[in-house]
């Protein structure tokens, strides 16, 4: 399995961009994340986040807070979920990003942690409550084993310092479309899109773009300034809502929706 | 391992780390600011009743053995320490040309003196609390509001403090332009834990001093209860580098440093929590609110890598003896957090040297917790 670089470049030069899709590992349970981890990738996605359930979500909003709750009641562990990838890791091709808050790394031992999420076949790690500044230990773990690690940049984080974590990040940069947690409503998708052209001249490594994105319009039109658009809350209510079925469906909307982006539809792709 | 580790950190989300860099420079500057410190001090003063009095606590002394003074923050407008944080940080926040503050709360002491410093300096204020504390403190809930302050009900995971901290934290990363956390103890990210110091020092410096004319030296032993630890590290920060030995006493079932605390990051700073093998943190259930908390400030977990300080549980009814003892010894009925403190002390009548000169924070005043030590006595729970 390649870097997440690789794989984004690689979609961009056949003129796409990724959907990376967002679900909680155990919600609603450990077999049912592994059978969405299979039935995204039959329905193209390039890579894909996987969140390791935490008591605590603090960068999240209520959808995926609920989740993760639901998936620790169940009894989930980073162990299991590793075990679970390690198991699949012949027939997963897409680039699976572990989403984890920093205590569970921490617990395990930042050395142990990236080891085992190298061997179970994991591409990249984003942990959000990790700043570059606290994270230099983790950095060099992660090179170390190849394991890519995704930095956040957020609206207000001036320029300078944009460039700053785009140096440390491997795989892509990962620019917030919104301050506050996931989940929130966009208010205004163009003005997003000026910001991420703004932050896309600094920066030579890919940029996708999440937190607040929600419908097949916000998509397509975040998709076309950046390198991949990332999806979670709204998966997650689909999910609530219509089964692994509701999930897939929104999942599939989306993507048509990129691809129509490619077209007139709208506009040139970046 | 442990000793390696640094305590503290500002572990957090991207949208709020520039704003720490900016709090800190506005903190550092202000710390310095003649015109600021003038107008806390004026307000400390004549608003929050400081300085407050040391007082010689003659028959606990009797009882305990040694001679026991008590630093009066129960006579702190609002009842207890909080308000010299509260004041302090509002007062920040305005500086910084913050109109709105929020704040979280667990049994709603903190809530109320930041309710009552944003009331007085004409501030929007929002409090987060727990659903189950809302239930719970049903009357902090409405003095909040009627200072004031909207108190949002919080839903999320154990619905109690630490979710409060969870969800103020996600506001004030929606919200960080127009709004400046006023977090309630020496938690959170840096500078968080050293501004809060720096405001709750206030105790020990007038401790130290009053000590100091009373009985021209310094104390032998100082003793707190800790939660967070605000009012512990207040009242030993002033005097670290002294010849003091200090005490931390936290509440059975949230035995952060005394028993069952790893190393671990959450709310944005690294220090002990009370959690399980993967780093789930486990909700904490101590009698008093205000101790209910599975962490501890980053200087306390410092503190007791480096032995500087020492840290002990009691149980609920060993607080409860310290409650109803300081009432009926002093005629002071003291906050079921500061009683455990008192109770530590009682714990230990007679192991203590009779030369001693002991130091004990009396964070705050127990007309809160009333009602609720009635029903424990009631149900006979703490009577052992």
């Amino acid at each position: 399995m390649g870097g997440v670089r690789e794989v984004l470049e690689g979609l961009k030069a056949r003129g796409g961009k990724a959907l990376i899709p967002y679900l909680v590992a155990g919600y609603p349970s450990l077999d049912e994340s592994m059978e969405l981890l299979l039935a995204l990738q039959d329905r193209g996605a390039a890579a894909v986040e996987v969140g390791i359930p935490f008591s605590d979500p603090m960068a999240d909003g209520p959808t995926i807070q609920k989740a993760h709750s639901l998936a620790l009641e169940g009894g989930v562990t980073p162990e299991a979920l590793l075990k679970a990838l390690e198991f699949l890791k012949g027939d997963l091709t897409l680039s699976i990003i572990l989403m984890t808050y920093y205590n569970p790394v921490f617990r395990m031992g930042e050395e142990v942690f990236a080891q085992r999420a190298r061997e179970a076949g994991v591409a990249g790690v984003i942990i959000p409550d990790l700043p570059p500044e606290e994270g230099q230990n983790w950095v060099s773990v992660a090179l170390e084993v190849n394991l890519d690690t995704v930095f956040l940049a957020a609206p207000n984080t001036p320029l300078e310092r944009v460039e700053t974590i785009a140096s440390v990040t491997t795989g892509f940069l990962y620019y917030l479309a919104l301050k506050g947690v996931t989940g929130s409503a966009i208010k205004d998708a163009q003005e997003v899109a000026q910001r991420v052209a703004r932050i896309r001249d600094v920066v030579d490594i890919p940029v996708c773009v999440g937190f607040g994105i929600s419908t097949a319009l916000e998509a397509a039109l975040l998709a076309r300034g950046c390198d991949g658009v990332i999806v979670g809350s709204a998966l997650l209510k689909a999910l609530d809502e219509g089964g692994m079925k509701g999930f897939l469906g929104l999942f599939g909307e989306l993507m048509g929706a990129l691809e129509e982006g490619k077209g007139n539809k709208w506009g040139k792709t970046a | 391992m442990v000793k390696d580790l640094k305590f503290g950190g500002r572990y957090v989300p991207e949208t709020l780390y520039t704003p720490l860099v900016e709090l800190e420079e506005a903190w550092e500057s202000l710390y310095q600011d003649a015109s600021f410190l003038e107008e806390l001090d004026g307000l400390l003063r004549a608003y929050a009743g400081r300085p407050t009095p040391l007082y010689y606590a003659g028959r606990l002394s009797r009882e305990v053995g040694c001679k026991v003074y008590l630093k009066r923050e129960d006579l702190c407008h609002t009842g207890s320490h909080k308000i010299n944080n509260t004041l302090g940080q509002c007062l920040l926040a305005r500086r910084m040309g913050k109109p709105r503050v929020i704040a979280e709360t667990g049994a709603g002491q903190h809530g109320v003196a930041t309710a009552t410093a944003a009331a007085l300096l004409g501030l929007e204020c929002v409090v987060y609390m727990g659903a189950e504390d809302v239930s719970r403190q049903a009357l902090n809930v409405f003095r909040m509001e009627l200072l004031g302050a909207r108190v949002v009900s919080v839903e999320s995971g154990s619905q109690t403090l630490k979710d409060a901290i969870n969800e103020a934290l996600r506001d004030w990363a929606a919200n960080v332009d127009t709004t400046h956390y006023v977090i309630g103890s020496v938690v959170g990210p840096h500078p968080f834990p050293s501004m809060v110091r720096d405001f709750q020092s206030v105790i020990g410096r007038e401790a130290r001093e009053q000590l100091l004319e009373a009985q021209g030296r310094l104390p032998t032993h100082c003793v707190a209860c800790v939660g967070g630890g605000s009012n512990a590290l207040g009242l030993f920060y002033p005097m670290e580098s002294d010849p003091v030995e200090f005490i931390g006493v936290e509440a059975q079932g949230a035995e952060t440093l005394s028993l069952r605390g790893e190393p671990g990051v959450l709310h944005g700073f690294l220090a002990h929590f009370i959690q399980d093998p993967w780093g789930q943190i486990i909700p904490t259930d101590a009698i008093a609110a205000g101790l209910d908390y599975p962490g501890v400030g980053p200087q306390h977990s410092q503190y007791r890598e480096t032995g500087r300080a020492r840290y002990f549980w009691v149980s609920p009814q060993e607080a409860l003896e310290g409650f109803a003892t300081l009432a009926q010894l002093e005629g002071i009925i003291p906050a079921l957090e500061s009683a455990h403190a008192i109770g530590w002390l009682l714990a230990h009548r007679g192991d203590l040297d009779p030369s001693s000169l002991v130091l004990v924070s009396l964070s705050g005043r127990g007309d809160k917790d009333v009602n609720l030590v009635k029903g424990l006595l009631e149900e006979g729970d703490g009577r052992g």
